[in-house]
């Protein structure tokens, strides 16, 4: 009887490490494939996470749907010629609004443009930060921010 | 259904079962006397739940987190051998808890559809928070020392543990927003930015709260970990030490005057400076504990074979004692391990999360449960003086349990992402 208890006791114990290292392996083998990942995409000089703005609606004939824009740590949005997302609609101001990249998030902020900029159909006063699936629009062209990430798992 | 994914999730449950097999097994050798139906019920029992949540998820196509339900449901395998070792009528009714905490744990990953939706009513939370507390402290009955107890009828509710993930909602969607205020501050001390009474409000707030629980529900443990949680998430969200050094401040100053005017107070901290005065009056219950994890020794007397009955509340407050005792210190150990692990798995999600509302909400849910065992596994090994909350997953209780498995629900479901 001791004899069994003796075994029964020690096979507890082990399962439990047995399970715990099986639990390490699994993470740890999801930690690595997330840093190849990593180092793929840097090693081709392709940041590892960013977002992108797509053109869902468009009427100006410079700007064609489904064109996308790869944000920057400052994207401009306006008429001038030395903006990002260049639209050449009279609707919209020389600068009129921009996307800034800071801790992690982007943040859109209208520059005091006279038609506005729009996040979901509402006019937007102070800086907002832009969450996946967002559709900004400006004038007459409407684009979805698109946040891509590499994935967990 | 596709059985391709959660395929980890499903080798780690072949462990989880042998494992409960292996326990239950050990419980009938060490003591035939008891008979074998009750084990054997309760294994078939056991599998079957964690089985059929399995298989939910994978019928649901639930692509989060796979390894925090499996770490979660070891750690609650351990906790119903334990019990049932410690009495088999608690273990009856820990088996029913297991169901309701399941099941809570999949309605908040079934129903919730978003997650991010929690973010809109933050207020609600907050007025729900306090008539809950309130409630407590008008209508509640008293148990093992603390008043936190509200009673159905058919069953006794520890309302606290609600309130629990209730805060750390609220306090996620408030610091989601106020973020930047509370980070820049409004105005300058000594060329420090401070932030004006307004934005400094919800720290005195959750201190006036914590307090409040400890003065009127004698919950001392509760009220620390509501505190610590706070401080953690503000931390988390802000960046900034001055938080933490205040709120340390105000702790310390609650701390001394709750010592000043509470003799209950007085006697945590005397029992845990020096219990061996009056061993066998307000030092006995810590030093059964010590005593019970120190005859375990390395690899423990075999479970159902030590003597950790002798403890008061053996099996809520002192369950991690019991265990020490019976599977020794390489099972201790384990569970800090699991807990670790379940601990990074968290903050892993927060980190991942998307939104900053996701990353407070996972980070401080965390917290909550990393701060909780910290307290009562410090307790009942003498590191901190005792404060009676219970061991996450495995003390018996039945608010416990569920309310862990919603924690796990909402983590689960952040790791998820949108729209699943």
């Amino acid at each position: 009887m001791a004899v069994i208890l003796l075994v029964l006791k020690f096979t507890l114990i082990a399962i439990i490490y047995f399970f715990i290292l099986k639990v390490f392996r699994i993470a740890l083998a999801d930690l690595k494939r997330v840093s190849k990942r990593k180092g793929d995409r840097s090693a081709e000089g392709i940041p590892v996470s960013g977002a992108e703005l797509v053109v869902t609606g468009s009427t100006d004939p410079a700007i064609r749907q489904g064109e996308v824009f790869r944000l920057k740590k400052l994207t401009g949005i306006g008429r001038n010629r030395d903006n990002t997302v260049n639209i050449q609609d009279s609707f919209v101001s020389h600068d009129h609004a921009r996307i800034i990249f800071k801790e992690g998030s982007y943040i859109l902020e209208d520059l005091d443009s006279v038609n506005g900029t729009f996040i979901n159909g509402a006019r937007i006063k102070d800086p907002v930060t832009l969450e996946h699936g967002d559709a900004v629009r400006i004038a007459g062209v409407t684009f979805k921010f698109v946040r891509w990430e590499y994935e967990v798992e | 259904m596709q059985f391709e994914i959660r395929k980890n999730e499903r080798s780690l449950f072949i462990y989880i079962f042998v494992f409960l097999w292996t326990g239950l097994a050990s419980l009938y050798a060490a003591e035939p006397v008891n008979g074998f139906k009750l084990p054997v019920v309760l294994g078939i029992f056991g599998v079957t739940a964690f089985l059929v949540s399995h298989l939910l998820l994978v019928k649901w196509e639930i692509r989060g987190d796979m390894l925090l339900f499996p770490l979660t449901s070891m750690l609650n395998a351990a906790g119903l051998i334990i019990v049932l070792r410690l009495s088999p009528d608690f273990a009856v009714r820990q088996f029913i808890w297991l169901y309701v905490g399941l099941a809570a744990f999949l309605v908040t990953i079934r129903l919730l559809p978003d997650y991010r939706k929690l973010e809109e009513y933050k207020y609600l939370y907050i007025f729900a928070g306090l008539l809950l507390l309130l409630g407590t402290i008008l209508f509640g009955v008293e148990a093992g020392g603390a008043r936190s107890w509200i009673d159905l009828g058919f069953a006794r509710f520890q309302p606290s543990e609600v309130v629990k993930i209730i805060l750390v909602i609220f306090l996620a969607s408030y610091l989601a927003e106020k973020k930047e205020i509370l980070t820049q501050g409004t105005r300058t001390f000594m060329s420090i930015p401070v932030p004006g009474l307004q934005y400094a409000g919800p720290l005195l707030v959750m201190w006036g709260f914590s307090l409040v629980l400890l003065i009127f529900q004698k919950d001392l443990g509760t009220a620390l970990i509501f505190f610590g949680t706070f401080l953690a998430m503000i931390f988390i969200a802000t960046g900034r030490w001055s938080y933490i050094v205040s709120g340390a401040g105000l702790f310390s100053l609650g701390a001394v005057l709750c010592y000043l005017f509470f003799s209950h107070v007085q006697v945590r901290v005397a029992t845990w400076l020096n219990p061996w005065t009056d061993i066998d009056g307000k030092g006995y219950q810590i030093i059964q504990s010590l005593f019970a994890i120190g005859s375990g020794g390395a690899y423990g007397t075999g479970l159902g074979l030590g003597r950790p009955t002798l403890i008061p509340a053996v099996h809520t407050d002192f369950v991690f004692s019991a265990w020490s005792e019976e599977t020794g210190l390489l099972g201790g150990l384990a569970l800090l391990i699991i807990y670790c692990l379940i601990i990074y798995r968290g903050f892993r999600i927060a980190l991942n999360s998307r939104s900053d509302f996701g990353m407070l909400l996972g980070s401080g849910l965390t917290s909550l449960l990393a701060i909780q065992t910290l307290v009562i596994a410090g307790g009942v090994i003498k590191l901190f003086p005792l404060t009676g909350v219970t061991l996450p997953f495995i003390s018996y209780g039945g608010s416990s349990l569920v309310s862990s498995y919603i924690l796990l629900g909402l983590l689960v479901k952040i790791s998820a992402g949108d729209g699943t």
